[in-house]
């Protein structure tokens, strides 16, 4: 199904460490060294998919710079490399969006059991990507729109009864 | 669909009607399987939600503010419909993406990479606010809504002209009692050019610092005036003609300060006086000041100052007044002055009831930092409180705000509203009278 499906190697266990870590609150491995340079994209797309998605820790600053100066020189020298995981991952949230876009109680099963629905749509999906499909339910969104009172000022001419006032002083 | 085609050829009896069909049946013909003619595909893709690729409105104006606990937020405002929203950080990233390129599921996989959430019910919900203040380009017709409306005309037309005609009358009534509430009778859409005019010349020095000492300098002589000044019996004054007209004059006066007060300020700040005019207000003729678009501004302060300038310009006039009636030389200029004077410390007081939507209330929504304070409060009292109390929930600040506000802002209209549609008789009767009894004065 992605980049991680086809070479569970280092990468893959790297990822579920990582998540694990993420997912735990544990200390997050601080000593990996990216020398995976072929697997390094989807290494990078992915944990910063993961940063994205699981907001329970951040990346450690010094590993994400490692990434970054490493991949930024095999970035452009790999054009076809670019983007893969994010096609892989793109594709199989698309097909369970697209459902869940017009499915209400499919909606529901993917927030309750993402791992139930995806399976239910025929998706094989990497680990990686069920837990990143499993924090979803934590991700309460809280609708922030909201529509502004016309603002109207206005004084009372009614109030400001003339009769009333004319009869205080006609006695 | 073919049927449907054929009652339409014939109930218009029209030959254009006619021949679209023969012509879109014969393009079909034509190019049988092409994607681009094969109806059902393309009804399919406006039908589904997934594909749907809203657009927003070109024109709009945007800022960006934040709230007293540091929260971003962002003011949108549609210019030509004169509509205003506000939208959090994930909203804007939404609003971004509606360039009529994005689909809803392209907008909902970007906002899932960058915030790890299915935002469809945000995206839902937010459409639908969207369409409801025009800020789409395309507003979907709401065709289910239009048959239903016009099957239920067609049905009340057969049961025959009588019960249409009761029906018309009692809807005009109602009408009639609801615009008395809060109906428009004259709008000047024009008013914010005047009003700019007017602040570069002149109204620009009112709000000068030493303009500013000087107005705290007559509410403080005003109010101690009022207290320690000496008592004056009004009894030997006579109300004769040119008296009533200067009070009247003076409370004209009264009125256009107040507003002018809120215009002026709003344009201080920067902002667009959207209308003026007379307007009704739960049965109580008023004078009013569009000032919405201070919500484009981002400091509350800014907001609550335009609020607040109409109901202080009323404070400084009644101190002035108070202080005139000290020097006043005959009864009948106490008289003119009393009369200013109570009038206008009874507005300022009245303005600030933060109960009804008068300035007090547009205050104290900045203050809180909730819009739609009112609206939002009695739909929490409507349909969330019982609910909440039966189950000893625990009740967040803004429910706890919900509740209290609600219920007094309630029981308040409840209680001008029923006052409005007692009194109503009373009132034309005695609007009649005082207008018999001016002309009779005045001959």
């Amino acid at each position: 199904m992605s980049e991680t499906t086809k070479s569970p190697g280092k990468v893959t266990d790297l990822l579920i460490e990582y998540t694990d870590a993420l997912c735990e609150g544990t200390p997050l491995p601080q000593a990996i060294e990216p020398d995976l340079v072929d697997e390094l994209k989807p290494l990078l797309e992915t944990v910063r998919f993961l940063h994205g998605v699981l907001q329970k820790g951040s990346v450690p600053e010094e590993f994400a710079r490692r990434l970054e100066d490493r991949l930024a020189s095999e970035w452009e020298e790999m054009p076809e490399k670019r983007g893969r995981i994010r096609q892989s991952l793109r594709q199989a949230f698309e097909q369970l969006i697209s459902r869940a876009l017009s499915d209400e109680g499919f909606r529901t099963q993917l927030i309750e059991d993402p791992e139930k629905a995806a399976r239910g749509m025929g998706l094989a999906l990497t680990p990686v990507e069920l837990a990143a499909l499993r924090t979803l339910d934590s991700n309460k969104l809280a609708a922030l729109i909201e529509e502004l009172d016309e603002r109207v000022s206005k004084t009372g001419i009614a109030g400001t009864d003339l009769s009333g006032l004319a009869d205080l002083f006609d006695g | 669909m073919v049927k449907r085609s054929e009652d339409d050829s014939v109930a218009a009896g029209s030959v254009k009607s006619a021949s679209l069909w023969e012509k879109l049946g014969e393009r079909v013909g034509e190019a049988p399987g092409d994607a681009a003619l094969n109806l059902w595909e393309i009804l399919g893709a406006k039908v589904d939600f997934a594909k749907y690729k809203p657009q927003r409105i070109s024109h709009y104006e945007l800022s960006e503010g934040r709230t007293a606990q540091g929260q971003v937020y962002y003011a949108l405002k549609n210019p030509e419909a004169g509509t205003y929203l506000r939208l959090g950080e994930q909203e804007l990233f939404l609003w971004n993406r509606m360039d009529g390129e994005h689909s809803i599921k392209d907008m909902s996989i970007a906002f899932l990479l960058k915030y790890g959430a299915l935002p469809i019910e945000l995206i839902i919900n937010m459409l639908a606010t969207l369409q409801t203040k025009s800020f789409l380009e395309k507003q979907p017709a709401n065709l289910y809504q239009k048959a239903t409306q016009t099957l239920s005309r067609r049905a009340m037309q057969s049961k025959g002209m009588l019960y249409l005609t009761a029906l018309k009358i009692a809807g005009f009534v109602l009408k009639a009692f609801f615009w008395m509430l809060g109906g428009n009778i004259v709008t000047l859409r024009d008013i914010d050019r005047h009003v700019s005019i007017f602040y570069r010349r002149a109204g620009r020095l009112l709000f000068h610092r030493m303009a500013q000492y000087a107005y705290a300098l007559l509410v403080i002589a005003g109010i101690t005036a009022l207290f320690v000044g000496p008592l004056r019996s009004q009894g030997s004054a006579t109300m004769g003609a040119t008296t009533m007209a200067v009070i009247y004059i003076g409370l004209i006066g009264t009125v256009l300060l107040h507003e002018g007060a809120h215009a002026l300020t709003c344009k201080h700040y920067g902002r667009v006086v959207t209308e003026a005019g007379l307007s009704f207000y739960l049965g109580t003729l008023v004078a009013f000041v569009d000032t919405t678009d201070m919500w484009m501004e981002p400091d509350r302060k800014h907001r609550m100052a335009v609020s607040w300038a109409g109901p202080y310009s009323n404070l400084i006039l009644g101190a002035i007044c108070s202080l005139g009636i000290l020097i006043a030389p005959w009864p009948q200029v106490d008289v003119v002055l009393t009369s200013l004077a109570t009038v206008n410390f009874i507005l300022v007081f009245t303005n600030l009831n933060p109960l009804l939507e008068w300035d007090g209330y547009y205050m104290l929504m900045d203050y809180l930092e909730i819009p739609c304070l009112r609206k939002r409060s009695l739909a929490f009292v409507r349909n969330s409180l019982w609910a909440k109390l039966k189950a000893r929930a625990n009740f967040n600040r803004e429910e706890k705000i919900f509740t209290v506000f609600g219920l007094l802002a309630g029981l308040w209209t409840a209680v001008v509203v029923v006052a409005f549609a007692i009194f109503l008789p009373q009132q034309i009767i005695g609007w009649v009278n005082s207008i018999s009894r001016w002309v009779g004065k005045i001959l």
